[in-house]
């Protein structure tokens, strides 16, 4: 909840604005050519291919007085109170760059006022955008590709990052953001209602056969269902990643650019089965992803709806202050790997990432320092443990806030593991695609349809990459 | 069978008190729970009164969600709205019923013609335009864009039209130039359609969001509803201060709404029944 909900507010088609700014944004990129840094690159290939531009890192030290950069982001008020602080460190802790911050409330619409800034020029140096949006930044061409700075950064230790987070962020060989805040979906449950249910608490469900098994012994012990299902495409996403199951064609985007749906497979078929199983039996009920209803899925845990829900890694602070005030006193929370992952398949990561959007040389080495800073492992151990994203650096992990926080609350820990555990896939890398909302809103329709209309679990998948099929190749054909 | 006058009066009243609760209870709820603590808005059964009201939330919006600069900027940038919403109108909507000049037609098809283009569709140039004459992050690039409208300029030609002509003939030899009628006259009459306008345009701009949040990105130029949407918290934790936060930003309205509840309701059957 705490970034997912705020990152996917909402992704479904929004009328006029969305319409129109999409138009702005073709025109606004053709009209202009980008007026970015990185016209050497081309992203007709999907932003893998070509020579990319130099990252004049010297252009700081020759710069007089320091540089004032504009980095935009969108944490909500916990957040972005550990995001103030860490940059007040930075500018304080030296004198060449001077970092101003804006929060643009949501993800969403930080991207239309990204996309509206093309045809103005009123961009950010730093601009800390959704996973989602990778492929949109890549198409704006304004966006000075990470990789450059990394290769001539002689102090980058690009091995120090957790793979899987570096691996979403790039298409092709070439690093475009870096991540800053990650997360991913995880299993919740009571521990307290397994043992009511005669399972081990200890021993949360591995595989779907066990989630049913778990969701069925729950139900049987008295609960009015298993199970709490959100209606949320980032979770299908996730379950297909399990089975090694790539979204969409092109080695999902990293390739190339992607052309069509890849999701209609038998990895696909395996998870709306599993999934849709679960509703059309009873042992588990859908809830909604955005809305007033969107903690329902949590509260019912505490309520004793049901015994098990997934949901954001980034929830369990404010899930454990929220279970943990006292009036659900009977529920043990415990915090388990999302299931069903086979042997080749692993989560993805979820978040967001930093590009560099500034244009002149030393906003641009400017922009580098701080983004380096943000991702160094002191910063991403303090980020981690004040906000409960997980610590894009391996070493960060051995440093004390963050050993503290997971000391405090194991669970947190749970995220990190699946993260490094499993294979490092194009699959499991994640999709990158264009029109990545409208894919989403397919794929949800579909969950929809199957959980609400008891439609046929392959009819709605097929029906979904069908859709988004049609989204991707519109989004191609604007460009 | 006959109801009598006394039990359908208390009929139609129980109707209206039902819709009536079905309306506020929202508001109700919204203002309970920025009175309560975070872990008491999540209990089950809910909390529906405060018995220990925490005027804690309120300071924490207006102070951590900086809520008075954000509603000072929006009162600024609703009262230039507002007010030159109104002199246009009123201007626009004079010469459009009362003078003769050549192509009037043509030029209030042109105005209705405004009112048919979404605001999203100009966005852009609109941006453009400010962005060019210096103006992001700055009060005029917030206000300026909505000084005139084609829906005021039609709204008050409609009122105008209806004052008679006999009066604008005694007024003249009175020795009323058309500034002095337009001021004595012509505005006292339409009022009610002025008020009405006047609602529409503070309504409208104080919910502004897009265009403020494209705009600026300096928070001390920032307005209400962009410090709403910070201030929103999808965390559980904390949607006592997210409920507070968005009190302050409704009171405005709320009150404005019941100031001229009387002129608003006027001045839209005025309208509706003669065209």
């Amino acid at each position: 909840m705490r970034m997912r909900t705020s990152m996917v507010s909402s992704w479904r088609p929004r009328s006029f604005t969305a319409v129109a700014l999409v138009a702005a944004l073709l025109t606004a990129t053709a009209a202009c050519g980008g007026g970015g840094s990185d016209d050497d690159a081309s992203p007709g290939d999907g932003g893998g291919e070509g020579s990319i531009p130099d990252c004049p890192l010297d252009a700081l030290d020759e710069a007089t007085g320091p540089v004032e950069i504009t980095m935009w982001h969108t944490m909500g008020r916990a957040n972005e109170e550990a995001l103030v602080s860490l940059t007040d460190a930075f500018n304080a802790s030296q004198e060449k760059v001077r970092v101003k911050l804006v929060n643009n409330t949501s993800y969403d619409d930080q991207q239309d006022k990204y996309r509206a800034g093309l045809s103005t020029g009123d961009l950010p140096d730093v601009a800390l955008m959704q996973d989602v949006y990778q492929q949109q930044m890549v198409d704006t061409q304004t966006v000075l590709p990470a990789q450059s700075c990394m290769e001539e950064d002689t102090g980058f230790d690009e091995g120090d990052f957790v793979p899987r987070t570096l691996e979403y962020y790039r298409i092709g060989s070439v690093q475009w953001g870096l991540p800053f805040n990650v997360s991913n979906p995880v299993l919740y449950y009571d521990k307290a209602a397994f043992r009511q249910a005669g399972l081990d608490p200890e021993a949360p469900p591995v595989s779907f056969d066990d989630v049913r098994a778990a969701a069925q012994a729950v139900k049987d012990a008295g609960f009015p269902t298993g199970m709490s299902l959100k209606v949320d495409s980032w979770h299908f996403e996730q379950f297909l990643a399990l089975q090694d199951g790539e979204l969409v064609d092109n080695g999902n985007g990293r390739e190339e650019r992607a052309t069509a749906a890849a999701f209609d497979s038998d990895e696909g078929r395996e998870v709306f089965a599993f999934l849709g199983g679960l509703v059309a039996d009873g042992l588990a009920t859908p809830s909604p992803r955005t809305g007033p209803s969107q903690f329902d899925n949590i509260l019912g845990i505490g309520s004793h709806n049901h015994a098990m829900t997934i949901d954001s890694s980034a929830a369990l602070g404010t899930i454990t202050e929220v279970l943990g005030s006292g009036q659900y006193a009977d529920v043990e929370l415990g915090v388990a790997p999302l299931p069903g992952r086979t042997a080749d398949g692993g989560v993805t990561v979820g978040g967001a990432a930093l590009y560099i959007s500034a244009d002149e040389p030393e906003k641009q080495a400017a922009a580098w320092e701080y983004i380096a800073y943000l991702t160094s492992p002191e910063t991403q151990s303090k980020w981690a443990a004040a906000t409960g994203y997980i610590p894009v650096r391996t070493s960060a992990v051995d440093l004390p806030e963050v050993t503290a926080r997971w000391e405090e609350i194991p669970g947190f820990r749970v995220a990190y593991d699946q993260l490094v555990e499993g294979a490092d896939t194009t699959a499991t890398g994640g999709a990158v695609i264009g029109d990545f909302e409208s894919v989403r809103a397919a794929i949800e329709e579909a969950l929809n349809r199957m959980y609400l209309e008891d439609g046929d679990p392959a009819a709605a998948l097929t029906e979904a990459a069908d859709a988004a099929t049609a989204a991707i190749e519109s989004y191609n054909e604007r460009l | 069978m006959r109801s009598s006058p006394a039990l359908r009066k208390a009929l139609r009243y129980l109707v209206l008190t039902v819709l009536a609760f079905i309306v506020l209870f929202p508001v109700y709820v919204t203002v309970v729970g920025s009175l309560l603590l975070p872990e008491q808005l999540t209990s089950r059964p809910p909390t529906l009164f405060p018995n220990d009201p925490q005027w804690g939330s309120y300071s924490e919006a207006w102070t951590d969600g900086h809520f008075g600069t954000y509603l000072w900027n929006s009162a600024v940038v609703t009262a230039m709205i507002t007010l030159g919403q109104l002199v246009t109108s009123i201007l626009a909507g004079y010469a459009f019923a009362m003078l003769e000049f050549p192509f009037k037609r043509t030029i209030f098809v042109v105005f209705l013609a405004t009112m048919m283009v979404p605001f999203e569709v100009t966005i852009i140039t609109n941006l453009q335009t400010v962005t060019d004459l210096h103006w992001y992050d700055t009060y005029a690039g917030l206000a300026v864009p909505f000084l005139a409208t084609g829906f005021g300029a039609f709204l008050l030609r409609q009122a105008f039209l209806q004052i008679p002509a006999d009066l604008r003939d005694a007024a003249t030899i009175d020795g009323y130039g058309h500034l002095k009628f337009l001021v004595r006259v012509a505005v006292p009459l339409a009022r009610p359609s002025i008020a009405a306008l006047a609602v529409f345009s503070f309504l409208g701009a104080w919910n502004q969001y897009l265009w403020p949040l494209l705009v600026t990105e300096d928070d001390r130029l920032r307005t209400v509803q962009i410090g709403l949407r910070q201030l929103r918290s999808t965390q559980l934790d904390e949607i006592n201060v997210t409920l507070a936060g968005t009190v302050l930003a409704a009171l405005p309205l709320v009150v404005l709404l019941i100031l001229f509840q009387k002129q608003l309701i006027r001045g839209l059957t005025t309208g509706a029944v003669k065209g």
